[in-house]
């Protein structure tokens, strides 16, 4: 078998008092879909913020394509290949559609030196993601279904290996989601791992190859997405929420 | 033609002076040859100044309170090459401009890796230490200031150096601007943990841009030495210095390739006319605009420009279509 | 020249009473910044005010100065309170930039208005206790300074006490920890910020007020004193009282121990070679490294 693409070894991450992270040891096979669920406040983005750099880990490893990386800046991460989504979208307000994607493009990923004709590329991947026609405007004035759209597409023009997508269903209506689950396997069959944080169920299971349950920041199951639905304590820890 | 008016300005600059020349001696005021070239010197300095602030401070969103520092140090870096090891005057000019970027380097290695307001604070102590350590330096004249050479060219010599120095400087933020550069200063102005996701090194691109200003500010300094041929610590490293840096690209349009320009115009119209009969009015007028600025309008004067402008248009339409919006929206 | 110890002992006498006046001084940027996570600028021109208002009081109305101080902390903590609602409201949530140059436009206003009224030159308060001496382990200490430090560690305290003890001193520090969770459980964040500025505003005067018996003043006076107060938060790690006490207490011994190496007037040159020190090699302040050794 070969070597997982990411590989986490007791990754812990400790705010202040409270451990919003514990332990976590996971690896995610190249080529698969890779789904993250758990209650609010589980530390599912804290996860993703360790594993693109944005925070060190207090204690663990982080292991990428063999690579040890832990304590790497999370500008070298991207360049190493994963990149993530913001949660709460974060686009360059005030730049257009277009020059958000050409951020990516230029300096994301491993080739972003060797990078030409950026143009043709840009507008390959608004068109890939479905918004060639709004190139021009600016990102703020966008509504929220394409903001999250501008996300991924920012994170592909970096030519990733490894794609964190967090949340990019929240707030969308049937059709977008149905929309964007096609987009993600697209993106799949194209060659990217996608790891994806979830909450709306029926998407996540729906697209993902195995599904790992976070509680307290705590792995509590991981399997296919049938075994971890079946599971007793899954269950208890959702169910547990929602009673509180 | 919209595109050619900073040609054409250009041109004017570069004309004006030869037929003002024609009578040097002819009182027409503000266009009186020695004044014009004088006026236009000053003008020339400051505006580059302000537009190399910019780079960093407008297309970055890096405010400093200290490039004085640079300024003052690229006065004293010409002093002491060309009035004690009697250097050739214009090859102190590139030295001034590095030794700033030195400096840069110092302050902005241990701020700009760091998360939190830390540059600004920093800066805000610069010019002072800088002008505080140099009244204490004897040998570089210490509080009674350095005298230079007195050999030097003539006004026109300075008004045409003014503008070259103005332009250039004008050039290089036009090409950062529209560069992979520029956008990643863009980029971490909005937003700097993304841009950072996406791969962008945002301490190097900020110590390159504030290291890109040092050297524009520090020539500078070192060719205003030369024009004065006197400097003092108080002055060159004063912190009316970095304010004036600080103000006139916010004023004009922080951000923006002409904002700066048209804030320094005005910063030394008003200057000049205000500061013989009260000082302090001065930067009293330019507080309130900054405050006024900030509350009202973050894009400064070309924001407030670009306003009429539309509100003139709108109008204009409304006399031609009577319900310009008429057909469009729904029905409440 | 020789230096005995019993010079050496006036010295650390002096560094700890300034110590005092200069953890109060820093302290209203220190709680601003914690909150809101601006740096208000402004506070240098309400440093100048609030010596200037003293001497007023002092100079038309006979007030004694520490009494004066009180009034005037009061005073500008109403006018904290107005400029947060007319200004600072504008640009809590905005970049950083904004609030930055807003609260420099405001101390530029403030500065020059003051030397409009009071002129370019220097002004000082001399009281009944300028000349004053009382003596301290066998030295003799300026009763100024002495007051000037117990008052000074008296208002910290009572401003810790209120943040420590009083609903909306919680509800400010909760602020200042998660501003979203604390709207979350019902806090009126948009008070604490005013009540935090407010309060910041008030300590920044009241320190100038303090410091107007000690020193003379112009209406450039804050500006010295707000670049000591950054050297003192930023090796405080920025937000907390402690760290800023700290802060103080290394600023001041630093400053008054150079004396025996370089001239005095080389302070300010060494308040920003501390504060660039300390960005090297504390970038949390001694704050952080105190967390450190815990964590
Ligand atoms: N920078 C931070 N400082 C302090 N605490 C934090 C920080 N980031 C997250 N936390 C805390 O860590 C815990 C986990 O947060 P996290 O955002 O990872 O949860 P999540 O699983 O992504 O939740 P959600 O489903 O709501 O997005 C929460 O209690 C949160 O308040
Ligand atoms: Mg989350």
């Amino acid at each position: 078998m070969s070597a997982p693409l990411l590989e986490t070894k007791k990754v812990s991450m400790v705010f202040g008092g409270l451990v919003a992270v514990r332990d976590v040891d996971m690896q995610i096979e190249e080529g698969e879909i890779f789904g993250l669920i758990g209650p609010n406040g589980a530390g599912k983005t804290t996860l993703f913020n360790m594993v693109s750099g944005v925070l060190k880990p207090t204690s663990g490893r982080l292991i990428f394509a063999g690579k040890d990386y832990t304590g790497l800046p999370a500008h070298l991460v991207c360049r190493q290949g994963i990149v993530h989504t913001h949660q709460v979208v974060r686009p360059f307000r005030n730049m257009t559609v277009y020059d958000n994607v050409r951020v990516g493009l230029q300096f994301g990923g491993r080739e972003h030196a060797r990078r030409e004709s950026t143009h043709d590329q840009v507008m390959e991947i608004l068109e890939y993601v479905g918004m060639a026609g709004r190139a021009q405007e600016l990102a703020r004035g966008l509504p929220i279904g394409y903001l999250k759209r501008l996300e991924i597409a920012r994170a592909l023009a970096t030519r990733p290996r490894l794609l964190l997508l967090d949340e990019v269903m929240g707030g969308l209506g049937p059709t977008e989601i149905d929309a964007t689950m096609d987009l993600i396997r697209r993106i799949r069959d194209s060659g990217i791992t996608i790891f994806m944080i979830e909450h709306h169920m029926r998407a996540v299971m729906g697209i993902s190859d195995r599904i790992m349950v976070l509680h307290h920041g705590e792995t509590i199951a991981l399997g296919t997405p049938r075994e971890v639905s079946q599971n007793p304590v899954v269950i208890e820890a959702y169910l547990g929420e929602s009673a509180v | 033609m919209r595109k050619y008016w900073p040609f054409m300005l250009l041109f004017a600059m570069v004309v004006l002076p030869l037929f003002l020349g024609l009578a040097p001696n002819l009182d027409l005021g503000f266009f009186s040859y020695y004044y014009f070239l004088n006026l236009g010197f000053i003008t020339f300095v400051f505006v580059a100044q302000a537009v190399a602030w910019n780079i960093l401070g407008g297309y970055g969103g890096q405010i400093s309170f200290g490039y004085s520092a640079f300024f003052g140090l690229g006065a004293y870096t010409t002093a002491v090459l060309w009035g004690m090891y009697h250097w050739p005057m214009v090859l102190t000019f590139p030295v001034a401009g590095l030794v700033g970027v030195i400096f840069a380097i110092i302050i902005g290695l241990p701020t700009f890796r760091l998360t939190g307001p830390y540059f600004s604070i920093a800066t805000l102590g610069i010019g002072e230490a800088m002008r505080v350590l140099m009244l204490n330096i004897n040998s570089l004249g210490g509080a009674s200031g350095m005298n230079l050479p007195t050999t030097i060219p003539g006004k026109m010599w300075f008004y045409y150096a003014g503008l070259i120095l103005v332009s250039g400087t004008l050039a290089v933020s036009a090409w950062v601007r529209q560069s992979k550069f520029g956008l990643a200063l863009f980029a971490l102005n909005m937003d700097q943990n993304a841009a950072a996701s996406l791969g962008v090194n945002v301490a190097l691109y900020k110590n390159l841009a504030h290291m890109l200003g040092a050297f524009i500010v520090g020539m500078s300094g070192g060719l205003y030495a030369t024009y004065f041929q006197y400097i003092h610590p108080d002055q060159v490293f004063g912190f009316q210095a970095s304010i004036s840096l600080v103000l006139m690209p916010v004023i004009g349009g922080v951000g923006t390739l002409w904002g700066p320009v048209l804030g320094g115009t005005i910063y030394y119209f008003l200057e000049d006319t205000l500061l013989s009969s009260l000082p302090s009015l001065h930067l009293l007028v330019y507080g309130v605009l900054l405050v006024l600025i900030i509350v009202l309008e973050p894009n400064g004067l070309l924001g407030m420009a670009a306003r009429v402008q539309r509100w003139w248009r709108a109008r204009q339409k409304e006399h031609t279509v009577a319900f310009p919006d008429a057909g469009k929206g729904a029905l409440p | 020249m020789a230096y005995t110890s019993q010079d050496l002992l006036t010295v650390l006498v002096a560094a700890v009473l300034t110590a005092g006046i200069y953890a109060a001084m820093s302290y209203g940027l220190s709680i601003i910044y914690g909150v809101m996570k601006i740096i208000n600028l402004s506070n240098a021109g309400v440093m100048m005010l609030g010596a200037f208002t003293t001497f007023e009081l002092f100079r038309r109305a006979h007030m004694d100065p520490f009494l004066a101080s009180l009034i005037v902390f009061v005073f500008y903590f109403s006018l904290g309170l107005v400029m947060y609602r007319l200004l600072v409201r504008r640009v809590v949530t905005s970049p950083p930039i904004s609030s930055l140059l807003l609260l420099f436009g405001v101390w530029l206003v403030i500065q020059n208005i003051a030397i409009l009224i009071w002129g370019n030159q220097d002004e000082s308060i001399l009281s009944k206790y300028t000349f004053a001496t009382v003596s301290v382990l066998g030295l003799p200490v300026s009763v100024t300074r002495l007051v000037v430090f117990f008052v000074s560690i008296v208002a910290l305290g009572l401003v810790y006490f209120f943040l420590t003890h009083t609903y909306t001193g919680m509800a400010i520090r909760a602020t200042a920890q998660n501003r979203d969770a604390a709207r979350l459980v019902g806090i009126d964040v948009e008070k604490s910020f005013m009540i935090a500025f407010a309060l910041g505003t008030a300590l920044a005067a009241f320190a100038g007020s303090l410091l107007s018996t000690i020193y003379s003043f112009n209406p450039d006076f804050g500006r010295v004193f707000q670049l000591k107060s950054f050297s003192i938060i930023v090796l405080g790690g920025l937000e907390s009282l402690p760290g800023v006490a700290i802060g103080a207490i290394i600023l001041s011994f630093i400053e008054s121990l150079s004396i025996f190496v370089m001239r005095a007037s080389m302070q300010n040159f060494l308040a920003f070679t501390i504060l660039v020190v300390a960005l090297v090699v504390l970038p949390n302040g001694v704050a952080g490294l105190w967390q450190r050794g815990r964590g």
